[in-house]
């Protein structure tokens, strides 16, 4: 589907977005442009100004220096040629034309790269930043609304750049030499190309007011029929189920007549602007042409003298003709800036946007205890090492210039006293306290919403907590450097994320410097080579779309095969097999109790089988640890646990 | 080209505006040439007044006039070419639209599958408004750019045809660069786009797995890997560029070496003959069509550019008009029969025509007043007997009361009147085929009905009961990777059916085959008896109600999302099936109840509500089989235990199939299928099965060894 989704129309665009944030876009383009292309920049200008120099010229030289300065004076003296300086003339304009053919491509080109480079650096710094942004960015809007940004509002914004400018800056560079050429011929003639120009200006002006009125409406129109589209296809199975196809038709035909309705109107508003631009051009060419006629007339009968840049002078054939060519130069930009102006402002909302998410604050992090590879010294002490060793240790470094100490990662995880709360401000867990020891399997269970996710989302703080403390081997974990922290939390969750690229390429996103051994011995470890193996080209397969063309236990595997090669010291294993059949899961399982072994891990699942051997159950609810211990100690309590457990019992018998 | 022709079909209703857009285009155009060619007059009479005051000013006045007058022609016909456009062009998308939608909705499942949903919905919003786009622009651009060419063209002839051999030869080198650059650049525009995809794609995956992202710490790596392509897109921008750069400068080019021949060998016409062959006029005048015919040509590879870029988008949509629904009603004939007999008693229908008597108890069936019921006597899909009978209601005053919802069922008819629903015996009657009974109800009401009778050949319109049979039934979605293999199953109406087995064992596969959501590849499936290939579709999907797995709600409100099973329903109707779904009670804790909000999916109800609710939407079908595809699976335990029950209880007739991943789902059912890789590897009831096979035994225990959280929803 090329392209499709670059051109999705752009949903009430300009809209919401003020007049001051949209200069505020202006500013910002332009220093970016400023500052990566200073002598790129200047040379444009001058090559636009070179450009709509020489046609303004060359109307100038066909006028009133061919017609004025040779033909006339030829005819009235009744000479046959023109002899050589009238070839040299063509010769001068023929010079002028090349000058401007030459700058036009250069400007072109230049004009391009400068808007090329600056939508790379744009989409570039948008994309590096977003990546840096916190979870909460991502957490609190709709996918949809971000994937826009980079759909709609960057495309608007290249198509803004490498093709409104550019006409728009011609345009004005156009206008402001015709207007130099045509105070340098008449004054007289000029005022009257002045006044057509603000009346074509007005009527632009109140013309695009009132049809852009007409066009959000269609736009409004638009999205609805194609948000109708869009549910109804996609709920086309359930559409033939139900034998619904005569009543969609019915409402669909409503939305659609609607839109048509909207459409015409737009349309027609819309049209109206450029015949009357272009007839009122036609209007002062005749108007010209007889103000002119008049003029040289009185000048014969009444010594009526016009003035110029270049003093009074007597108005002539020749300034007539280049007036009549000025006077187009002059009127068909407005039409091509009136045109551009929607672009213009659909682009400089989208900028705003752009910038606005560039503007969102980076996840911060001031932690400086890092994580590394450790060889044990003769005391079992924990030393740096360069290489993987299996065994990893915190480096600590001090600010007061004593030597940096190291400690052995165990794997201990405590939370004391946790409270926890949203930017909405409700509070989604109080008082959690929790110890993992090295090694043990630490299970959350209880209803959706209880909190369970909440409490990984701390751990690897993608969220910071708003009271008490969690420790890690004994570190406050806000000193430990996020990037490392979550390099030793190994993480699963229900939905599987894997990239577009080959199978082992997404294995090899758990460590990057695994080699391919290392990726096959991770598989083995998930259970997840033989499949692999029966791929079309095995490890190299490529998988696209999300890995849609595998079954989500397979999906499964492989993110748990990915979690495997990052060999992480304690893992978090969110809802990992709920979503998958009874027999994969056994398989999935295997994989996982394997990779299990020696760390410590978080489960959270609903299916109780699955986290029945774990070393602590906690029971939450509505953000609190309602129950706590093994599954014996939880049986004992004849709680909520028990109550699940055996109601459930209960019912089967 | 063939894409274009099926187009143009779509212009059909709206060829007025499109014809009167090209008319007054036509104008518009032919007033612009002769602004031009009154151009070298009006300098002409300028020129005259220099020397001849009087005259050259009456000339003036005139030529200015008659160039004012153009003018406002041309503008008056330009604004009415774009009044009809607009009309022309939305006529055009909306008719495609509708093509578009109208066929979908004849679609398969088979052919959604062939398309896939996403791309269907592309196809019909960004393809139709890029099409949309381009025809608005074309629609006057394609008059009007052939138009101004020949006519400047001429009219340079006329005005100095001594000269008009520069344009013969800048015009085609023109139009050959244009074009040749516009080839030359869309094969790689073409490319940024497609990588353009790829990096929107990156960017999505980016944002939809950030948590990977960031939980392996692989930010830089992707970044790399974004800057790749993003290079790589800008290197194609710029070397495209390079060429694309030209365009500007080869149109200026053109116009400024026309402007240089014309000023040098006009002049020196015109002095040569001292203004007798050319006058400084024609100067002006062939200066204006120099501009008038490179704007044509810059309409004409903008044209082509447009319909380059529109093209995909203009391809794709006619895939989906041309597609072939591969799942279509039979064909039905019927024939009136003048003479014959209905009679109603006790709830039997009797009919009596053609030398043939027939008996058939009445089948529940829901109408409203003024729209005919059928009810097919089905012995086969030839000759068969059919009876429409059309309820009207009529006020004590003898007005229509119209679209009464109510329904018939076994002998006791059931209809919603003023306000509230009343059961009434059927009253027995006996009529004349073509004719029409009436009886009077409670408050002065007339209740009547008119009876027609018809020889039916063709698609079968009744399905008689929940009878099921899978005979020999082979299946496969690509040819030659059967997933149902010889598959033979039968039951009775009123049975109820559990199928388990793991995922991808053609659970859902199966059962859709009773819908007719797919055809069977080899064997028969039969319903109520007959093969479900010889049913009307509708009346087929009327009996058998699937709930589907990936089941999904309407933006409107619960109600319009019920009335979806029967949209003639009466509310007591909704609650009832609302009961047996058990979805009453959580409808009743919204303050607005049948009322609320449903937002688009259904995203404002948890999984099991929503679940719930699709389950009564199925249910106010009244059909004859339900099939349940691991509809159940949000629910907790206790509720889906208390829906089975509903089930059981109120439903006795229906024949139920239910899919399930909980053993505890199927476990009373009278026949459990248990399934793997397209095979039925075990059926029996539960016990039998717990004795039988190991399969089931094993799911048994580890599914009930623990409990399911959910239960706390």
């Amino acid at each position: 589907m090329p392209r499709n989704n670059l051109r999705k129309p752009v949903k009430g665009n300009a809209m919401n977005v003020s007049k001051k944030d949209r200069r505020g876009a202006i500013g910002r383009l332009v220093k970016m442009v400023l500052k990566d292309y200073p002598a790129q920049f200047v040379f444009v200008l001058f090559c636009i100004i070179f450009n709509s120099g020489a046609g303004a010229v060359g109307s100038y030289i066909v006028g009133t220096v061919l017609v004025d300065d040779f033909i006339q004076p030829a005819i009235d003296s009744g000479m046959t040629s023109l002899g050589p300086d009238f070839t040299l003339m063509i010769c001068v304009m023929a010079g002028v034309y090349a000058i401007g053919l030459v700058s036009g491509y250069f400007y072109n080109y230049f004009m391009a790269r400068i808007a090329q480079g600056v939508m790379k650096k744009i989409r570039d710094d948008l994309f590096n930043h977003m990546l840096s942004l916190p979870i909460s960015y991502f957490d609190t809007r709709t996918h949809g609304d971000i994937m826009s940004i980079y759909t709609n509002d960057v495309d608007a914004l290249r198509e803004f750049l490498s093709r409104a400018l550019p006409t728009m800056a011609s345009a004005v560079a156009t206008m402001v030499i015709c207007l130099v050429m045509m105070l340098i011929t008449d004054f007289l003639l000029t005022g009257v190309v002045i006044i057509f120009a603000a009346v074509m200006f007005l009527l632009t002006r109140i013309i695009a007011k009132r049809s852009s009125k007409y066009f959000i409406s269609q736009q409004i129109e638009l999205g609805k029929t194609n948000g109708y589209i869009e549910e109804m296809v996609n709920g086309q199975k359930v559409v033939k189920v139900f034998n619904y196809e005569e009543r969609n038709i019915k409402r669909f035909r409503e939305h659609n007549n609607d839109l048509y309705q909207y459409s015409v109107k737009a349309n027609r508003y819309a049209s109206i602007l450029m015949p009357a631009v272009n007839q009122l051009g036609n209007l002062q060419y005749a108007i010209i042409a007889l103000l002119g006629g008049i003029a040289i007339v009185m000048g014969h009968q009444t010594g009526f003298q016009s003035f110029s840049l270049t003093g009074p002078h007597f108005i002539e054939v020749g300034n007539i003709i280049s007036f009549l060519m000025f006077s187009k130069s002059f009127v068909q930009p407005i039409g091509q800036v009136s045109q551009q102006l929607n672009i213009a402002a659909l682009a400089l909302a989208g900028a705003t946007r752009i910038f606005a998410m560039g503007d969102e604050p980076s996840e911060t992090d001031d932690g400086y205890v890092e994580l590394c590879y450790a060889k044990e010294d003769e005391n079992g002490n924990p030393v740096e090492s360069a290489e993987r060793t299996g065994k990893w240790a915190w480096k600590h470094p001090h600010k007061d210039g004593s030597p940096t100490t190291y400690s052995w990662l165990r794997g201990k995880i405590d939370m004391y006293d946790v409270d926890f709360a949203y930017s909405n401000g409700k509070t989604v867990l109080h008082n959690i306290t929790l110890y993992a020891k090295p090694g043990q399997k630490i299970a959350f269970v209880g209803p959706t919403g209880a909190g369970k996710t909440t409490i990984t989302n701390l751990l690897t703080r993608f969220y910071d907590i708003a009271d008490g403390k969690v420790r890690y081997d004994d570190i406050n974990i806000n000193k430990i450097k996020k990037s490392d922290l979550r390099r030793s939390l190994g993480m699963v969750l229900q939905d599987t994320k894997l990239f577009t690229g080959t199978v082992r390429e997404n294995i090899r996103f758990g460590r990057l410097d695994a080699t391919d051994e290392e990726i096959e011995r991770a598989a083995k470890l998930a259970n997840a080579d033989s499949f692999i193996r029966n791929l079309p080209d095995g490890y190299d397969t490529v998988l696209t779309n999300g890995g849609a063309s595998l079954s989500q236990g397979q999906r499964q595997l492989l993110s748990i095969a990915r979690c495997a090669v990052s060999d992480p010291p304690v893992m978090i294993l969110d809802e990992a097999t709920s979503s998958i059949d009874s027999r994969t899961e056994a398989l999935v399982q295997d994989g996982m109790d394997a990779i299990m072994k020696g760390r410590t891990v978080f489960v959270i699942a609903h299916r109780l089988s699955t986290i029945q051997n774990s070393d602590a159950i906690m029971v939450l609810d509505q953000g609190r640890i309602i129950e706590r211990g093994n599954h014996d100690d939880l049986i004992a309590k004849k709680g909520k646990y028990y109550q699940l457990y055996t109601g459930h019992q209960a019912a089967n018998a | 080209m063939k894409t274009i022709k099926h187009l143009v079909h779509f212009i059909n209703g709206y060829w007025r505006p499109t014809l009167l857009t090209w008319a007054m285009v036509f104008i518009e155009t032919a007033c612009e040439i002769l602004v031009a060619f009154f151009t070298q007059y009006i300098v002409n009479s300028v020129y005259q007044a220099t020397t001849n005051e009087a005259e050259g000013l009456n000339n003036l006045y005139m030529y200015s006039g008659i160039i004012a007058g153009l003018a406002i022609i041309a503008a008056v016909t330009g604004i009415m070419a774009g009044y009809w456009a607009a009309a022309s062009a939305a006529g055009f998308a909306k008719n495609l639209r509708d093509a578009m939608f109208v066929k979908i909705q004849d679609y398969s499942f088979k052919n959604i599958d062939h398309f896939s949903t996403s791309s269907i919905v592309t196809r019909t919003t960004t393809d139709i408004t890029n099409v949309q786009n381009a025809f608005m622009q074309i629609i006057r651009a394609v008059m009007r750019a052939p138009f101004m060419m020949i006519f400047a063209t001429i009219m340079c002839f006329v005005t100095a045809w001594q000269l008009a051999w520069i344009f013969l030869i800048i015009i085609p080198v023109v139009l050959f660069l244009l074009l040749f650059i516009a080839k030359f650049v869309h094969p790689t525009f073409e490319k940024i786009f497609t990588t353009y995809d790829f990096l929107n794609q990156e960017v999505q995956e980016n944002v939809d797995g950030i948590r990977v992202v960031k939980s392996f710490n692989r930010e830089e790596y992707q970044k790399a890997k974004f800057g790749k392509v993003s290079q790589f897109i800008y290197d194609s921008f710029i070397y495209v560029e390079r060429i694309l750069a030209f365009n500007n400068p080869i149109m200026q080019g053109t116009v400024f070496l026309a402007i240089l021949l014309i000023s040098y060998f006009c002049s020196t016409i015109i002095v040569a003959s001292n203004q007798e062959v050319l006058k400084v006029g024609t100067l002006s005048t062939l200066i204006s069509y120099t501009m008038m015919i490179m704007m044509s040509l810059m309409l004409i590879s903008m044209v082509y550019v447009m319909i380059i870029i529109a093209r995909n988008s203009a391809e794709r949509i006619v895939e989906i008009i041309e597609e072939k629904p591969d799942i279509v009603s039979p064909s039905v004939e019927k024939k009136e029969i003048e003479e014959g007999e209905i009679a109603f008693v006790n709830g039997r229908l009797h009919i009596e025509a053609q030398g043939k008597k027939i008996e058939e108890a009445t089948y529940l069936s829901f109408f409203k007043s003024g729209h005919p019921v059928a009810l097919d006597a089905p012995e086969g899909t030839s000759d068969r007997l059919r009876v429409e009978l059309t309820p009207r209601f009529y006020a004590s005053d003898g007005t229509e009361l119209k679209d009464i919802p109510g329904k018939v069922e076994g002998n006791s008819l059931t209809v919603v009147i003023g306000g509230g629903e009343k059961t009434l015996p059927l009253p027995d009657a006996k009529l004349k085929a073509g004719s029409s009974t009436s009886v009077v109800l409670k408050d002065g009401v007339l209740f009547e009905f008119a009876a027609k009778l018809y020889e039916v050949n063709g698609a079968i319109s009744t399905v008689k009961d929940g009878q099921v049979d899978f005979d020999h039934v082979t299946f496969e979605y690509n040819k030659g990777k059967p997933v149902l293999h010889d598959i033979d199953l039968h039951f009775k109406p009123g049975e109820t059916i559990g199928i388990i087995g793991p995922t991808g064992s053609s659970k859902s596969t199966l059962v859709s085959l009773l819908a007719r959501l797919y055809d069977v590849t080899e064997g028969s499936v039969k319903v109520g008896g007959v093969d479900v290939r010889n049913y009307d579709l509708k009346s087929l999907r009327d009996s058998v109600s699937v709930v589907l797995q990936k089941n999904t709600l309407f933006t409107g409100t619960i109600r319009s999302n019920l009335l979806w099973g029967n949209e003639y329903a009466p509310d007591e109707e909704i609650w009832r099936a609302c009961d047996i779904a058990q979805a009453t009670p959580f409808i009743k804790g919204f303050s607005d109840g049948l009322d609320h909000p449903i937002a688009e999916g259904g995203t404002n109800v948890s999984g099991g509500q929503k679940q719930r609710l699709c389950i009564a939407r199925a249910l106010l079908k009244n059909p004859k089989i339900l099939i349940l595809d691991d509809s159940t699976s949000a629910c907790d335990t206790h509720t889906d235990a208390l829906i089975r029950e509903g089930l059981s209880n109120s439903r006795k007739d229906v024949t139920k199939f239910i899919i399930a991943q909980r053993v505890l789902s199927v476990r009373e059912c009278d026949h459990i299928l248990v399934m793997d890789e397209g095979r039925i590897i075990a059926s029996g009831n539960n016990d039998e099965l717990m004795k039988n096979c190991a399969v089931y035994r094993e799911l048994y225990e580890s599914q009930l060894k623990g409990g399911d959280f959910d239960a706390a929803e």
